[in-house]
């Protein structure tokens, strides 16, 4: 994509991602986009300095772009291991980025943090892949890479370290409030398509943990056995 | 009671989720709402319109449960669609 614009937090972060291929589309928002961004932002009591809720409002006008391309936004921590990615879902707060530091502290240079926050999730030839993208939340922990999603992991907070696969059929409210939903009717309708297929081919997990190491080394053990 | 018009519901996993279209998209933009198992029957019903009676009725046909427990689980699905704003009482 040509992002046709002079962000100073995207100049800095999209660095991994330039490429000289030709652009399938333009990425120019109007100011009217970025002011409806900033409206949303202080509705939910936010206050972001002007160049971030650019920054923002540029990965939601590409995120309905993505669409097209079978590509949609997931909140959440995604890394990978061995090649294959896992992306931690919570709601804000609960500790995903925690959680995501404590398989680095425990696996070192084994894990590849693909995006810290806001990853894309894309079907290419059947395959659901979690993307590494230049909007990766406060860290700015992310990778320019793509890895088959090999597992979904609901987190929540817990006295002990639990992990067990879950049936989806109650956990779509959960699920969907992480996943970036277009306020147009035909892309949230291909949206949920995606996701119901996405679904029935990457297994579905609820963790309930710990902020200690043993939660990260109790998912990777149970992650690895499917 | 009858639903609002203007939602469908699209087929997720198990489950279903309820879409606000048309006129209803802006308006109902931040409603998350899913029925799965028997609340399909519950929703078909509703979109034509029927009574809390009629619901609990069907569901007792269909299954071997007992009546006050049938009723707490309709009444439950009510809340949920009225807390949503989109049932018509």
């Amino acid at each position: 994509m040509d992002i046709r614009h002079d962000n100073p937090i995207l100049n800095r972060q999209i660095t991994d991602y330039l490429t000289d291929e030709p652009a399938d589309f333009t990425v120019e928002i109007s100011r009217d986009y970025i002011e409806k961004e900033i409206e949303e932002e202080v509705r939910l009591n936010k206050n972001f300095p002007a160049s971030y809720s650019e920054y923002l409002a540029i990965y939601r006008y590409i995120c309905t772009k993505l669409l097209a391309y079978d590509g949609f936004l997931m909140h959440g921590s995604a890394l990978a291991v061995n090649g294959k990615a896992y992306l931690f879902c919570a709601p804000s707060g609960t500790g995903k980025s925690t959680h995501t530091r404590l398989w680095r502290e425990v696996f070192g240079d084994a894990v590849t943090m693909i995006n810290d926050d806001k990853p894309i999730i894309r079907k290419q030839n059947g395959i659901f892949y979690a993307c590494g993208t230049p909007w990766s939340g406060k860290h700015d922990l992310d990778t320019n890479i793509s890895l088959p999603l090999c597992g979904i992991i609901l987190l929540s907070r817990g006295n002990e370290n639990k992990i067990e696969k879950a049936s989806p059929t109650h956990l779509l409210g959960l699920l969907f409030n992480q996943i970036f939903r277009p306020s147009d009717e035909d892309a949230y309708l291909k949206t949920i398509d995606l996701v119901d297929e996405m679904l029935s081919s990457c297994p579905l997990y609820k963790l309930s943990c710990t902020p200690d190491q043993e939660a990260a080394e109790v998912a990777y053990r149970a992650l690895n056995n499917t | 009671m009858k639903l609002k018009s203007g939602f469908i519901l699209r087929k997720c996993g198990e489950a279903d989720i309820v879409v606000p279209v048309g006129a209803n998209v802006e308006k109902y933009k931040n409603i998350m709402v899913t029925v799965s198992g028997s609340g399909k029957l519950l929703w078909d019903m509703l979109e034509k319109g029927c009574e809390r009676s009629d619901l609990v009725n069907a569901l007792l046909s269909r299954y071997d449960v007992e009546r006050d427990i049938v009723e707490k689980d309709v009444d439950i699905f009510l809340k949920k669609l009225t807390q949503a704003g989109i049932l018509d009482a």
